[in-house]
């Protein structure tokens, strides 16, 4: 199988505070080198602040390593997010335009794709009104159905599958599946949970602190994961 | 090829829905466009023509012809500098090209500002009583200060995530000039001869400079400083696509809260 995306040594920094004498750097990510391969179905995962949202960055071309390469050999690489970007004052129908664009539709394919986006998400008549009138759901519902209606080579998921209700959850983990079994697609899935690597995944990652801890197949990798979250929580109750 | 033009309808797109969602954040939404103006012109007006009775026929036409320009040049300036920073949840998004931000703002405020100036034109035609060919020569004008406007707004909206005490220096500045440019006075009256050279190293000097012989004294504009601010600001646009082709890439990472 071809590699679709490749990491090799990627080390990545945020500076913390800026001024003239001193400067404070995080280090959010220390020497990854990873592949991902074409059609497959990839977890990362780790605790929170391990660095996980930093690597979808890295995978989608949104940010660059300070040291390392990174090569990416597809070109729709998108990140599903869930309408951070969102305007309030404005429709459901012109933020679906307007983020359909931000994710490389051209305005035409945007207008077509609209009937499809209100059908989806189970908008009804919310679709007219601003989006300052949705509940934090619908928003997410919204966000959800514009960015996986979009034709990508590879999608990259973060931790968005535990929002809405009961019943759309299970709707977006059922188009999820479906892409991850027509192999047209990669995916990468980020999450904290091992359930839900373990439910999508056929191989994964773990992240701990920047630092690549494991990696293989699915269960070896979110059985050690456990058990490492045992070990912490027996040590802080021992205390 | 295809990218470019895709880009230029997602900022097109983009400045429809702002001005859609700007003016519904206010009661008098679009009217705004119109009374801002007015109420600075009104004040100068009433300043100088009232309190200090300055008796000059066209003074009116005078403040317009100074404050339109200075007005689009200072908020798309000070709209810019922000951009980049207010896109920080987008660009952490999406990979997207940084000129997108600062970009929007200045067609944004240019839409805007050439309403305005429509309604001017045809404010100054009913008073005047007629139109003269000189008008012909206000297109070329307002081109040279969007090019001017859109250099500046890139340098400022590159630099500032990086220094973000630019900011101060900037808004200074943009007061600065607005007492600079001959906006509220005549320069023939006021500046010295020895002083007109430095009065006129002013970019916004001499577009209102300009704009004035057009409108106001039928004559031709200054094609030299025109050209001169053209050619300047092509040299500022090429050295930010330069920068920004290095260091695009670190702005989500700047930027982030």
């Amino acid at each position: 199988m071809t590699n679709v995306i490749s990491l090799n040594n990627v080390t990545v920094r945020y500076q913390s505070k800026i001024g003239l004498f001193s400067d404070e750097y995080f280090v959010a990510l220390k020497n990854i080198t990873l592949d991902i391969k074409q059609g497959e179905t990839v977890g990362i995962i780790g605790r929170n602040g391990c660095g996980k949202s930093t690597l979808l960055k890295i995978f989608a071309g949104i940010i660059e390593p300070d040291s390392g390469s990174v090569s990416r050999h597809k070109e729709k690489i998108s990140l599903l997010s869930l309408g951070a970007g969102f305007d309030p004052n404005l429709s459901g129908r012109d933020n679906a335009i307007i983020s359909a664009m931000m994710l490389g539709c051209s305005k035409k394919i945007a207008l077509e794709r609209l009937n499809s986006v209100l059908e989806y998400s189970e908008l009804g008549t919310f679709f007219e009104q601003p989006v300052k009138t949705y509940s934090t759901g619908m928003v997410a519902r919204l966000g959800f159905t514009i960015a996986v209606q979009m034709d990508v080579d590879v999608l990259l998921i973060d931790e968005v599958l535990g929002v809405g209700d009961a019943n759309f959850v299970k709707k977006a983990e059922q188009t999820i599946m479906e892409k991850v079994k027509s192999k047209d697609t990669t995916v990468v899935l980020v999450s904290h949970s091992a359930q839900q690597i373990r439910d999508i995944c056929e191989r994964a990652y773990w992240l701990n602190d920047g630092i690549k801890v494991a990696e293989g197949s699915v269960e070896k990798v979110t059985s050690l994961y456990e058990s490492f979250l045992d070990n912490i929580y027996i040590k802080d109750n021992l205390k | 090829m295809l990218k470019i033009i895709q880009f230029f309808e997602l900022v097109i797109t983009q400045v429809q829905l702002n001005l859609k969602s700007e003016a519904r954040n206010n009661y008098l939404s679009y009217l705004w466009w119109l009374f801002e103006p007015i109420l600075f012109v009104g004040t100068f007006y009433f300043v100088f023509a009232v309190m200090i009775d300055k008796k000059e026929s066209d003074f009116l036409i005078f403040l317009f012809c100074g404050q339109l320009p200075y007005m689009w040049f200072s908020k798309s300036i000070s709209n810019s500098m922000s951009s980049l920073i207010n896109g920080r949840g987008l660009m952490n998004q999406v990979s997207i090209n940084k000129f997108f931000f600062p970009l929007v703002i200045v067609v944004q405020d240019s839409f805007k500002s050439l309403v305005v100036f429509i309604v001017l034109v045809i404010y100054i035609f009913f008073e005047s009583g007629g139109a003269s060919l000189y008008w012909l020569f206000l297109p070329l004008i307002i081109l040279t200060q969007l090019i001017l406007i859109m250099a500046l707004s890139f340098v400022v909206a590159m630099l500032i995530p990086f220094v973000p005490d630019i900011r101060f220096i900037v808004s200074s500045g943009l007061t600065i000039l607005m007492f600079a440019s001959g906006i509220f006075f005549d320069y023939k009256d006021v500046i010295s001869s020895e002083h007109k050279a430095l009065f006129f190293l002013n970019p916004i000097a001499n577009l209102i400079n300009s704009y004035r012989n057009v409108l106001i004294y039928n004559q031709y504009p200054d094609f030299n400083s025109l050209l001169l601010i053209i050619f300047i600001s092509f040299i500022i646009m090429i050295f930010c696509i330069h920068f920004m082709k290095k260091l695009g890439a670190y702005y989500p990472r700047l930027v982030i809260e």
